[in-house]
């Protein structure tokens, strides 16, 4: 749960990258010994808080993942919308699995065909990029966490600095 | 099976964003894309090092991370287990990256932005192939052992360097299906190239010039390294290369002596690779194509092969004995010589050569033409060898390799691009005469003071 009192992060801007499905997202958390692992995540919603976001993963594609929250809940999510290269970095430290509903499982499925939609407005394959982000409905499964820190990632002289939170 | 890098080579043709997830000493997650990730061997990998971020920190204080790579025609997803070695900030493997970095930044809008710092390099420790429902990989173009097996074919049927340079660029043709092509030679003294062979363009642009280090070619040459880039972008054009050649060269504005280079306008991908031979830069092939991302790893292999037995051939042809001195002092034959004179000019100054007001060559390959015309009208000799241009000092061809061939065979193009009225024809191994149409007056204009 989200600490009551706590500032929300998230602008609307914000808020609308991280749920965008013209977005490539990539979740990471820290494996065995210190090496961190990743995979892509598909849809994300953001709460009515603007503190609590949930992610959808591949079950099998997010195995290592899945064995690594097994020892710790930290969690790095990086949203870039692909078209404009604008990027947000979310951190937590209270990942778990909850959940999945039929709405998850909708958007995620939906992700995939929004986004090779998308990418081939940019030049990529459209079937190349449905393959590439295809998350299979029998494999979705959710994660949650509050945003603790979030970070502008978009190249260029803004790049690294924290996002200011808004009342 | 065991996934090896050089099997998932395509995911690094940049096509498609890497991520990397490190991780800082105290448990803390990091995530990022990355702009770049180069095959470097079998067992390495090299990452653009482009800001000082917390991927950088991180990977500073524990050096170890997992990577995202996706295969740009399957769509297909690997995670590779890396640990950080090293960062390079100058050499082979930097320049390869620098270049084909500004590509990526001129597409997708970051040029300025997007600036390497250096190239971190890391051993794969494992390779993984993440489940999905990827697209089947479809059959390759063509054969490219078999293409370059077949290139390599007519290299080895070669018996003269002409042939050799144009058999080299029609087979790339016929078995690569590369259309637009061309070869430089390098030229150790001038720290220059210029080209002596082109396929695919409206003008041959024999004669062309590039310094070492400027754009694609320049740099592969200054390198010993192929240069790949597979998006437009100004910052490798040959325009800019050329122009500042020229006013490195302090001639700018003295006299219309360039050649223009002969390349595609707009080339969205660009592959150059040094020709090497004994360890020694001999020249320049370089291929290019108006599409985005049309040579990848394999092609480059291809080229690096076939530039390869180039380079060996041509080495050959050079120290292969010429006839003993037979002095040569045929006369002039009968040739018509009708018309008005030209005015043949030489410039002291660079060794340009103009005949009327056209330009026609500089640097050696203009005072060996010189020194032909000369002897021409002083001595009506018309016939000439290979050696005696070697020995004589006032070419000033260097003592151990010469390209002298390589000079001849740029004369003798330029000649018949110009449709002169002087003209080179072989007529033995070494040996060339002088065919001249047209009375010739010589002017030798000093070096200015």
């Amino acid at each position: 749960m989200a600490a009551t009192g706590e500032q929300a992060l998230l602008d609307d801007t914000s808020v609308a990258l991280v749920e965008s499905t013209h977005a490539a997202k990539v979740v990471a958390v820290p494996g065995p010994a210190l090496r961190a692992t990743l995979v892509h995540a598909y849809a994300c919603r953001v709460g009515p808080d603007r503190q609590r976001v949930t992610v959808t993963l591949d079950r099998s594609q997010a195995a290592p993942v899945l064995v690594a929250l097994g020892t710790s809940r930290r969690i790095a999510l990086v949203a870039c919308h692909i078209g404009s290269l604008q990027s947000l970095q979310l951190k937590g430290d209270d990942a778990r699995f909850v959940d999945v509903t039929d709405a998850d499982r909708r958007s995620a499925a939906a992700l995939g065909e929004e986004f090779a939609r998308f990418g081939a407005t940019l030049g990529y394959g459209e079937a190349m990029m449905r393959a590439h982000m295809a998350c299979r409905p029998g494999e979705v499964m959710a994660l949650e966490f509050t945003v603790r820190q979030a970070f502008i990632q978009t190249p260029g002289p803004s790049a690294g600095q924290p996002l200011a939170g808004r009342p | 099976m065991t996934l090896t890098l050089d099997a998932i080579r395509p995911c690094f043709e940049g096509a498609i964003p890497s991520a990397i997830a490190t991780c800082d000493p105290d448990g803390t997650p990091n995530v990022s894309y990355l702009s770049q990730v180069e095959y470097v061997d079998a067992g390495h990998v090299a990452l653009s090092f482009q800001f000082f971020n917390t991927t950088r920190r991180n990977i500073l204080a524990n050096p170890q991370a997992t990577v995202l790579v996706s295969h740009p025609v399957t769509g297909a997803n690997f995670r590779l287990t890396v640990d950080y070695l090293r960062t390079e900030t100058d050499g082979p493997l930097f320049e390869r990256m620098k270049a084909k970095l500004a590509g990526v930044a001129s597409h997708e809008g970051m040029a300025g932005i997007f600036r390497l710092r250096g190239s971190d390099v890391y051993q794969v420790r494992e390779i993984e192939a993440i489940p999905g429902q990827y697209l089947a990989e479809p059959p390759p173009r063509r054969n490219l052992l078999a293409a370059t097996r077949a290139c390599s074919g007519r290299l080895s049927a070669c018996t003269d360097l002409a042939t050799l340079l144009d058999e080299t660029l029609a087979g790339l043709e016929a078995h690569l299906g590369i259309h637009h092509a061309m070869l430089l030679m390098h030229d150790a003294a001038g720290r220059r190239l210029y080209t002596v062979a082109t396929r695919g363009y409206e003008r041959s642009g024999v004669g062309s010039e590039i310094a070492l280090g400027d754009g694609v070619i320049g740099v592969a040459a200054a390198e010993f390294t192929p240069i790949r880039i597979g998006f437009m972008t100004p910052e490798y054009a040959y325009g800019r290369a050329v122009r500042e050649s020229t006013q490195a060269s302090g001639l700018a504005g003295m006299l219309e002596t360039e050649i223009p280079f002969p390349g595609l306008a707009e080339p969205h991908s660009q592959l150059a690779v040094p020709i090497l031979a004994i360890g020694r830069l001999i020249g320049v092939l370089y291929v290019e194509s108006s599409e985005d991302l049309h040579f990848g790893y394999d092609d480059e292999d291809a080229l690096v092969a076939v530039a390869g037995q180039l380079g060996m051939a041509i080495s050959l042809m050079q120290s292969a004995h010429e006839p003993a001195d037979e002095t040569v002092d045929g006369l002039a034959p009968a040739v018509g010589k009708s018309g008005p004179a030209v005015v043949v000019r030489h410039f002291v100054e660079n060794d340009s050569v103009f005949l009327g007001d056209e330009y026609l060559i500089k640097g050696v390959a203009g005072a060996i033409f010189w020194r032909l015309v000369s002897e021409f009208v002083e001595r009506q000799r018309t016939e000439f060898t290979n050696r005696e241009l070697r020995l004589d000092p006032r070419l000033r061809l260097p003592d151990i390799v010469d390209n002298l061939e390589a000079r001849l065979i740029l004369l003798e193009r330029r000649l018949n691009e110009h449709k002169a009225c002087v003209r080179l024809a072989k007529t033995g191994r070494g040996r060339f005469r002088l065919v001249v149409k047209r009375p010739l007056t010589l002017v030798d204009v000093p070096r200015s003071a």
